[in-house]
């Protein structure tokens, strides 16, 4: 009887550890992708303005897809909530930032282009390219009138690869496939 | 017939609407997946519905796979057919959809392929390099202009600058300059071709700042706005009397409008051209998926469409098979539905004509069945009420089987005119009256009757010849000669009517017991004429004995000796004749008359030997065996000794001659049928009576003596029956008779 329930243990705890391991492996291979690896607000005549570094890592298929002339849509998802204790946090601002990348084989050229404002670079290599796209300095973010000065705040950050902009049987082969799923998860810090 | 066809719309709709929902599903999926716009953001919604679909068909036709699978395993009604049906079905569809199947993946996938060429793309990839080389060319060529305002910045200061910019720009014909400094990259002086703009369009970025720090002046075609292209070109310039801050020139050239319309081209088909090659295998897959997704749905919902179907066939044949099941274990209310106006549904509304006449012509004879049995219940509590006894006979056999043939029958109705007629009806009358369990013999012949019962021989003897009479009713009267002594019997008996074809149905015999009634009417008789007799005789008796005695005594004295002596012989014959008439008449009148019985409770041995005293010294003995402690019976002594006086001396009078004559009297307790009775009898060893007299021994004037006044038995009987005996005579098997008579008891009266 005894033997048989340690059995039983056993196999659970097998089944669970395996599980464990193949979550971490698909958040490993997600945070390899894109990864925030710096954030911080700063404020400026009542404004709160965003520096952040982020590190993109295309996947091949994100690559091959680049280099026949697609362009990725990119999202820059920034959300600022007030923590209210046990209760779940009261979200105050929501920021979506575009920014799309194509390359150009006539002339060579990667272009980074900021969709909200319209701000362009021409960038000779990929790498260049995705350090311009990652490197994020003074991003207007809110106004402080907007925020409680008594309250804690939370700030998230996230970055991804927007699969639903992407044409149509591009877009059924992303189902399929985790080389398109690339996001960089939320990274959270408090507001100062 | 409207609701009806209200009924049958959601049935036939519902499948319908399914259908075309999922062709419009299919359609869209389709349309999306050639990359329409207004279906393109639908295609995951579509997969996702198409899916679930899918899997609700799956489920559908799984459910509908366990069913069939467990009514066939129960073998129950209509299963094999659907299982044959489906199958049929499946396969039909099955076949054409696989191989249109295969033939359009095919055609799918050349049709793809065709769309590349290989020379076609040669072409591009040549067309894009010489578009490259052309604006490399170029930007050569600017490249030495640039280095030129270069050279000519060497002698212009940062504040002169300002206004020698503008003047530069035109001479090279570039559309900005931007002199920055290299530490910080602050504008020093700047210029565009449009006046207004107080900004240069864009500043170096990071990149090219550092491919500057390395000594390499950044020179690159760039686009703008998409379609525009331009030359940028940021140099390293020196500083103004190489004592001041080195700075930095950034030129803007704008590339001529044909050559940027046609590099615009050319880049546009090649990258259209490079999408296309890259979407070659996505469209394979979304096109297979689709047509897979068309061809799943398409087979499932026709699997569903044959279950459906098949089920909706084999429905009113299931119904049917049930219906005939129990039409064949006699269940005859069934009606089934009436499910269509084809031939099927002819089939249908025909059994239920036909359950509904079995049903009718069952309970038609349920009735009649029942009236049957209600008159014959009705007739045998009649036949059950009559004192008179009642016997049918008839010459059928039980025949029960229907199954024999017309030839068959009729042999054995052959049969039946010959063979022996059989007891068939009988009630309780005929069974007390014959003493026999008729009720047991019925079904028997009727020579049956008298197995076991040899008395009844008569009877059977008496009534079988009878029986042939077919014509006719006929009377007769049998007597029977039973334990109980004579019963004479009234018999009437008639054929019954026949149904045709039939040869002496039957025969009914009433009888009746009339022994009692001519023994009371002979009783009643005698009675009246010894009356009569007693009362016409006795009257002239007495002046006839007068006048002899009268002519004795006048002429006696007065005739000679011999005249007298005549005279004397004459009239004392008639003195005597007419004492021995006056006798005659007084027993006649005792016979007639009635007395009122004086009944005491007695005991008839005290009785008995009573009266034995009186005859003790007569020439012939009388010997008494009489039982001890006999129960006491009422009787009237005088009556009942007169009885015995009356016996004894018959008994004595039969054995006048005889040596060893001897009268015995034997007593005896008998109980008999639930009574007691006290057996008397009486025995000589005389002739014992005469066969044809034993039966009427107790009529009056009928006796074997020469003398006698033939009343002596009669007066016995009388009196037996006046105190509710029984008495009748036996012959002794070694000769002798005996007369037997039983009184109840006290006991048996109470």
């Amino acid at each position: 009887m005894n033997r048989k329930h340690n059995g039983i243990v056993i196999q659970l705890a097998v089944l669970l550890w395996v599980v464990t391991l193949a979550y971490t492996s698909i958040c490993v291979s997600a945070e390899n992708a894109f990864e925030v690896r710096s954030a911080e607000t700063v404020v400026v005549d009542n404004i709160y303005y965003l520096n952040a570094h982020i590190d993109y890592q295309l996947s091949n298929e994100a690559r091959e897809a680049l280099q026949n002339g697609l362009p990725l849509n990119i999202v820059l998802d920034i959300e600022v909530a007030k923590k209210r204790g046990l209760l779940w946090n009261k979200e105050i601002v929501h920021l979506k930032q575009r920014y799309q990348i194509r390359y150009y084989a006539l002339i060579q050229q990667y272009h980074v282009i900021n969709v909200n404002s319209g701000l362009q670079h021409s960038l000779p290599t990929l790498a260049v390219a995705t350090s311009i796209l990652g490197t994020i300095v003074d991003l207007p973010l809110f106004d402080a009138m907007l925020i409680d000065a008594d309250s804690d705040y939370e700030i998230s950050l996230r970055s991804r690869l927007d699969t639903e902009s992407l044409p149509m049987p591009v877009r059924l082969s992303t189902y399929f496939s985790s080389g398109w799923d690339l996001s960089s998860g939320w990274y959270r810090w408090s507001l100062r | 017939m409207v609701t009806a066809l209200i009924k049958r719309i959601p049935v036939g709709v519902a499948p319908f609407a399914a259908l075309l929902l999922l062709l419009l599903s299919l359609f869209m999926m389709s349309a999306s997946t050639q990359n329409s716009t207004q279906f393109g953001r639908l295609y995951p919604t579509l997969l996702v519905i198409n899916v679930l679909v899918l899997l609700l068909l799956c489920v559908f036709i799984s459910i509908n796979i366990l069913r069939l699978y467990r009514q066939y395993r129960n073998k129950a009604t209509g299963s094999r057919l659907t299982v044959r049906l489906v199958a049929m079905f499946v396969i039909l569809t099955l076949m054409p959809v696989s191989v249109v199947y295969y033939f359009s993946l095919d055609f799918l996938r050349r049709g793809i392929d065709s769309w590349f060429d290989v020379s076609t793309e040669h072409a591009l990839e040549d067309a894009l390099e010489l578009g490259r080389t052309a604006l490399d060319e170029r930007m050569r060529g600017l490249r030495k202009k640039s280095e030129r305002v270069v050279d000519e910045l060497t002698l212009i200061s940062d504040s002169e600058a300002v206004h020698a910019l503008d003047t530069l720009r035109r001479q090279i014909g570039a559309s900005e300059l931007t002199l920055f400094s290299r530490r910080g990259y602050k504008i020093i002086a700047f210029s565009n071709e449009n006046p207004a703009s107080i900004l240069p369009t864009s500043l170096p970025n990071g990149a090219i700042i550092l491919q500057l720090r390395g000594g390499n002046p950044y020179m690159a075609t760039e686009t703008v706005n998409d379609n525009d292209f331009i030359v940028r070109m940021v140099i390293e310039a020196p500083p103004y009397e190489a004592a001041g801050d080195p700075r930095v020139l950034q030129v803007i050239y704008p590339v001529d409008r044909r050559i940027s319309e046609l590099a615009e081209t050319v880049q546009t088909a090649f990258t259209e051209y490079k999408k296309l090659d890259y979407f070659r295998e996505p469209l394979k897959l979304s096109f297979t998926l689709t047509l897979s997704m068309v061809l799943l749905l398409t087979l499932l919902t026709a699997v569903w469409a044959a279950f459906y179907s098949a089920r909706r066939l084999v429905e009113p044949i299931r119904t049917l098979a049930i219906g005939t099941r129990a039409v064949a274990s006699g269940d005859y209310t069934q009606r089934l539905p009436q499910s269509s106006n084809d031939e099927l549904g002819f089939l249908v509304r025909s059994f239920n004509t036909m359950t509904e006449g079995i049903a009718k012509a069952r309970d038609d004879a349920d009735l009649s069945r029942s009236q049957a049995e209600r008159q014959r219940a009705y007739l045998s509590a009649v036949l059950g009420r009559l004192t008179s006894g009642v016997i049918t006979f008839d010459r059928r056999r039980d025949v029960r089987t229907s199954s024999i043939s017309q030839q068959q029958a009729l042999q054995q109705r052959r049969q039946q005119s010959t063979s022996p007629p059989l007891l068939r009806m009988t009630n309780n009358a005929a069974a007390q009256i014959l003493g026999v369990d008729v009720e047991a013999k019925v079904g028997q012949s009727l020579s049956s009757l008298s197995k076991g019962h040899p008395h009844l021989q008569h009877f059977v003897d008496a009534i079988e010849p009878l029986l042939t009479r077919s014509d006719q009713e006929w009377r007769e009267e049998i007597a029977l000669l039973g334990p109980t002594g004579r019963v004479t019997l009234i018999c009437r008996g008639m054929p019954l009517p026949c149904e045709e074809h039939e040869v002496n149905a039957g025969y009914v015999i009433v009888f009746d017991d009339v022994t009692a009634l001519i023994q009371a009417q002979r009783d009643a008789a005698w009675s009246e004429a010894a009356r009569r007799l007693a009362h016409e005789i006795k009257n002239p008796l007495t002046p006839i004995r007068l006048s002899a005695e009268r002519l004795r005594h006048k002429y006696l004295k007065t005739m000679n000796k011999e005249d007298a002596e005549v005279l004397d012989r004459s009239t004392h014959t008639i003195v005597q004749q007419v004492e021995v008439m006056k006798e005659m008449v007084t027993v006649f009148s005792e016979y007639a008359h009635t007395t009122k019985l004086q009944l005491r409770p007695l005991d008839l041995n005290v009785l008995v030997n009573e009266v034995l005293d009186l005859y003790r010294g007569y020439q012939v003995p009388v010997e008494a065996q009489l039982a001890t402690s006999l129960p006491q019976v009422s009787a009237d002594a005088g009556r009942l000794r007169q009885l015995l006086h009356n016996l004894i001396k018959n008994a004595m009078q039969a054995m006048v001659g005889h040596e060893d004559a001897q009268v015995m009297v034997h007593s005896r307790c008998v109980a008999q049928s639930g009574f007691q009775y006290i057996e008397l009898r009486i025995s000589d060893r005389g002739p014992g009576f005469p066969d044809d007299m034993i039966a009427k021994a107790f009529e009056p004037y009928v006796t074997s003596k020469p003398k006698g006044s033939g009343l002596g038995l009669a007066i016995v009987k009388k009196i037996v029956e006046e105190h509710n005996g029984v008495v009748w005579v036996e012959n002794g098997t070694e000769g002798g008779a005996s007369v037997v008579i039983r009184l109840p008891t006290d006991a048996a009266a109470e």
